[in-house]
């Protein structure tokens, strides 16, 4: 009959469409997408956070080491460093932008480090990508705390292992644009090799 | 009209003050009409300004600009450069048609366009005097455009930075002991109650700042929330309005409706305990605080320690964001000048 054998390839469609999404989902579980790139990212530190194992004060310092273990593959350094510096870039030698590409990441990772640890029971949302050009991309995110909801927007670039951070907007203010118009003050006046020894210090602070 | 209701809602709040509710009512409410009033009038100006418009949308053609983020100085500058202008507005289109709507409506009720003129160009002129926006900047791509025009002018640098440092001591000498020891006493659904109380007072400033924008959907859900938070929300210590029905707040301001019309910043200004602010956005504070409700009781002692209170209130939500951006900044200053360009540059065109 003619309905029976609709059936039969009803199922067949069917039992071919589950297999191939067993197949794909571990495909797209493997980070493909910025957004789930920066989730993936997010939700690895989050578990950090939460994990009752590494709470209290003496496992601070395994926390933070976990942590920027985590920032180490999420973000790219040379392509924020290169951005936040813009066209002073080419203003630095080989050897000085290594420096000051090690430097920053110090200075970001402890600047930030606490505040990333004061979070605790807010919700992360994971709302949509927006493709910026052919290689970047925005992830935006949101924190939600009992009062307010803070807007926190992750840019990305493709990358040959991958999606990696290069800028991260909160509330609309870029950390590389502020970092930039920082440096481009100091830049003003004082040398590469000055502004290297300027970050020596604040790195060495904290 | 549902303003009388405002005053009534806010004065009692304080039994023990002095008040003149009666004439302050109507003191407000002339005064919140004839500020709208006065606000509107440059936008007729602004849309009897063709070329310079001509100028933006023509350059608009080039799709491909992803940044799409608000250049406020744009609109009627016609020596900004053509890169410069790519990054200019989007919805351009749509503001000039909103523009010529608002003239029509006007027009109508017979206000003319006299005048305006005049405080169109007091905007103005500042700008002249602001940094060039010519870098040759060539790393990079799509950021390093909004980044020129995160850039203000800041000729009053030395007042600026001794405000800094000022504020800077009020903060850590002052507020936050304040609000550290505040929060040590009212828990957290409180100070969420109380603050729920001072944005409901706001509601004029929101629903003028939607209206200049002629977002109309927007500023009508203001009225809503205001009503529903007034007497449901039990004279708005309760957001019911969201909780209950889904409407958030729209947050405008006057400073953000007055960068909507494409008016810059002009240079940048540092205030003694409200921090920094524009040339821009310090007509458009003295505006909000115009339709402030608070800004109306007597004694003026009274007044400013209800506003106290609220800023006491709402620092406690926000100990240790000051700090942070302390630390991780090299300089200070300059992040937190550039930060709020960013952030206001963000609340423009939303």
């Amino acid at each position: 009959m003619p309905s029976r054998s609709l059936e039969d390839r009803m199922k067949r469609l069917l039992s071919a469409a589950l297999a191939a999404m067993v197949m794909v989902v571990p495909l797209t579980a493997y980070a493909s997408t910025p957004l789930a790139t920066v989730q993936m990212h997010v939700n690895s530190v989050l578990e950090i956070l939460r994990d009752p194992s590494l709470k209290g004060e003496a496992k601070k310092k395994l926390r933070q080491d976990r942590i920027r273990n985590i920032s180490e593959k999420m973000f790219d350094f040379t392509e924020l460093s290169r951005r936040t510096l813009a066209q002073n870039w080419k203003e630095f030698s080989d050897s000085q932008k290594k420096d000051f590409i090690e430097l920053y990441k110090t200075v970001l990772e402890s600047a930030y480090i606490d505040k990333i640890m004061a979070y605790t029971d807010e919700k992360v949302v994971f709302q949509k990508e927006t493709a910026l050009t052919d290689k970047t991309s925005e992830v935006q995110t949101a924190v939600m705390t009992r009062k307010a909801e803070i807007p926190i927007n992750y840019r990305v670039i493709r990358t040959d292992d991958g999606w990696r951070v290069y800028d991260v907007v909160v509330e609309g203010v870029s950390l590389v644009n502020n970092y930039r118009s920082q440096f481009r003050e100091i830049l003003m006046n004082k040398t590469p090799d000055d502004l290297l020894e300027i970050l020596r210090k604040k790195a060495g602070k904290s | 009209m549902t303003m009388p209701d405002l005053a009534t809602e806010a004065f009692p709040a304080q039994p023990d003050s002095d008040l003149q509710v009666t004439g302050g009512v109507m003191k407000y409410l002339a005064k919140m009409l004839s500020f709208i009033m006065l606000l509107a009038v440059p936008l007729c100006v602004a849309a009897e300004d063709p070329p310079d418009a001509a100028v933006t949308l023509s350059s608009h053609a080039d799709g491909e600009h992803v940044s799409g983020i608000t250049d406020s100085s744009t609109v009627s500058l016609p020596a900004v450069p053509l890169e410069e202008s790519l990054n200019s507005d989007i919805d351009i289109n749509d503001e000039l048609l909103l523009l010529s709507l608002l003239e029509e409506a006007m027009q109508e009720h017979g206000i003319t366009s006299d005048g305006g003129g005049v405080l169109l160009a007091q905007a103005e002129t500042p700008r002249a005097g602001s940094v060039p926006e010519d870098d040759d900047v060539s790393e990079g791509d799509g950021d390093n455009g909004d980044f020129e025009n995160n850039r203000i002018a800041d000729p009053l640098y030395y007042w600026n930075l001794s405000m800094y440092h000022f504020n800077d001591k009020f903060y850590f000498w002052l507020l936050k002991p304040a609000a550290q020891g505040y929060k040590a006493i009212a828990p957290e659904p409180v100070r969420i109650a109380v603050s729920n109380f001072f944005q409901n007072l706001a509601s004029p400033v929101r629903f003028a700042g939607n209206l200049l924008q002629l977002k109309l959907k927007n500023a009508g859900e203001e009225l809503l929330r205001f009503v529903t938070n007034s007497t449901q929300g039990l004279a708005g210590f309760m957001d019911v309005a969201k909780s209950h029905y889904g409407i958030a707040a729209h947050d405008e301001d006057i400073g953000q409706a007055l960068g909507s019309y494409g008016i810059g910043h002009g240079i940048y200004l540092v205030w003694p305990f409200l921090g920094p602010s524009s040339l821009r956005d310090t007509v458009g504070l003295v505006g909000d605080m115009l339709l402030q409700p608070v800004t109306y009781i007597n004694p003026m002692e009274t007044s400013i320690g209800i506003r106290v209170y609220d800023r006491v209130n709402e620092t406690t939500f926000h100990i240790g964001d000051y700090e942070a951006m302390k630390k991780a900044a090299i300089d200070p200053y300059v992040s937190l000048r550039n930060g709020y360009v960013q952030h206001r540059k963000k609340q423009v065109k939303e």
